[in-house]
């Protein structure tokens, strides 16, 4: 998600959040950094969201 | 015990009333749900007054078919008028709906006796069903253990004998991993194929309705009478509605059932994987060609399901989350930070990537009509325990108990839980059976071809 500094994005989100709450919340996030950006570098730009996830998108057509 | 078809037919054959069958049940929940905790709402005088309808009705000649009479409990996210309905959460602990979810609907339509609602995790945002607000549900194989959840009332009053049937949602394996812990049958259908009209959401492109029953032939039943189209759900298929009816005896020669080369038996408690590996061995003496099969990468929709689900959750509960902090647990609460921290490009990206997976998964369906897979690597946790070591690693029990089935959620496709046998600490043993889109005759065969033989 390419982001770092969890106690200024949990302020601007409204977060008021201790400093161990911040530490699980900033540990939680960064885990799921990596997996996110091999996700996202698989992507090809003709990717679109399944915006609407109903049939169409179950069936994979 | 008997099942949902067994109580069926006895009722026609007048040897039971339905008004004897809700007073069993009630007798049972009064029993045992000092232990359980399964239910959180008993409706007893108003099912009571229901079976005696019921009765009636079916003296005189209206059968409205196999639900007809029967106890059954619905999960407390699911919208009852007039009675209370908490999702298990002290944001709504006195919200009372003014109208029935479509699920309530059209069970009351099949003429099913509900007979109160049951306990779930928090918001259904969970895998323990270890309720702060509401008090932990117990597992009935061991009290010590945790039910699964976010159903985990339901798998506990449907192990237990308290109803015959009960009705779950499925996020990211909350029908199929109390099934699993507790030893019961449960169906998550395909996307779209059941209405969650009036049903609390946690993610809205993840949610799905389905039942906890004792067999899989109950759940055929128990499906037959809630799918179908439901315009108050924007997401519900408009296929018409079929009904599922299974051979007798159960055939499944024609059956290839894949079996999965990777991710599924990567890390996987052993006495899990013999009983697994039995029932697949069961399967092709059955006749059914079993054939191994590599899926796509299993860990990258794990991960789009939940980045999908910690924006989707936080975004609909944002209005209670900063409001009424003090009102939510500090895990689920930990949950709703997260997903507040999930950027909308991220979120965007995981649907990107849900639509490019499922069209790589797609392509297992001309090779294989269903998959077996272990529901779940373990078997239920005992309560407060966090972590699990498998194969030397440690993991998360929520990342444990869920990565062998959010990624049906995250797919959208038919998945089954059916017991299959027993670990070494005498715990139940679930075996995941998934299908094609709207594949549910196929799961449910090979489900019920396993409990006949």
């Amino acid at each position: 998600m390419t982001q770092s500094d969890w106690t200024h994005l949990a302020a601007a989100r409204g977060l008021r959040l201790s400093e161990a709450e911040l530490a699980k919340l900033a540990a939680a996030m960064e885990a799921l950094e990596p997996a996110y950006q091999a996700l996202a570098a698989g992507l090809t730009h003709d990717t679109e969201p399944v915006t609407t996830f109903g049939e169409e998108a179950v069936e994979a057509r | 015990m008997m099942t949902l078809l067994e109580a069926a037919a006895q009722l026609r054959a007048r040897k039971v009333s339905s008004h004897e069958l809700v007073k069993e049940s009630l007798a049972r929940i009064g029993q045992l749900n000092p232990q359980l905790n399964a239910f959180l709402t008993v409706t007893g005088d108003a099912a009571l007054a229901a079976a005696r309808k019921s009765d009636e009705e079916l003296a005189a000649g209206r059968d409205r078919g196999p639900l007809h009479g029967i106890p059954v409990a619905l999960k407390d996210n699911f919208y009852t008028k007039g009675v209370r309905t908490t999702a298990g959460s002290k944001l709504f602990a006195d919200f009372v709906p003014e109208y029935d979810s479509g699920v309530t609907e059209k069970l009351c339509d099949a003429g099913a006796v509900i007979v109160g609602k049951t306990g779930l995790h928090e918001l259904a945002y969970g895998i323990t069903s270890n309720n702060i607000h509401f008090g932990t549900i117990r597992n009935p194989h061991n009290l010590d253990c945790i039910p699964g959840g976010s159903s985990g009332g339901s798998g506990a009053a449907v192990q237990s004998g308290m109803v015959f049937m009960a009705m779950g949602s499925d996020t990211g394996g909350s029908i199929r991993i109390p099934a699993a812990y507790c030893g019961t049958v449960g169906l998550k259908p395909t996307f779209g194929r059941v209405s969650r009209y009036g049903m609390f959401p946690l993610g809205y492109s993840l949610d799905h309705a389905g039942p906890l029953t004792r067999t899989s032939r109950d759940a055929v039943e128990a499906l037959n009478a809630i799918a179908g189209y439901d315009s108050r759900d924007p997401s519900c298929s408009r296929r018409p509605a079929e009904t599922v009816r299974l051979e007798e005896p159960t055939y499944v020669k024609d059956l290839k059932v894949g079996v999965p080369e990777n991710f599924f038996f990567d890390r996987v408690e052993p006495g899990v994987e013999q009983a697994v590996r039995r029932a697949i061995a069961r399967i092709g003496e059955l006749g059914a060609a079993v054939i191994p099969v590599k899926l796509p990468d299993m860990a990258a929709i794990n991960i789009a399901g939940r980045l999908i689900l910690l924006a989707e959750a936080s975004a609909w509960l944002e209005p209670h989350h900063l409001a009424r902090r003090g009102d939510i647990s500090p895990e689920v609460l930990a949950l709703l930070d997260q997903g507040r921290m999930v950027p909308g490009t991220v979120y965007v990206n995981a649907q990107r990537a849900r639509r490019l997976l499922a069209r790589e998964f797609a392509s297992i369906w001309k090779k294989v009509d269903v998959l077996f897979t272990p529901t779940i690597p373990i078997g239920a946790p005992k309560i407060g325990v966090s972590t699990v070591t498998l194969g030397g690693v440690e993991e998360d029990t929520r990342v444990a108990s869920t990565k062998f089935v959010r990624p049906f959620n995250v797919l959208g496709l038919p998945a089954l839980s059916v017991p299959c046998g027993m670990t070494a600490d005498n715990l139940p043993v679930g075996l995941q059976i998934v299908g094609p889109p709207f594949g549910e005759r196929k799961v449910l065969t090979a489900g019920a071809a396993l409990e006949l033989n």
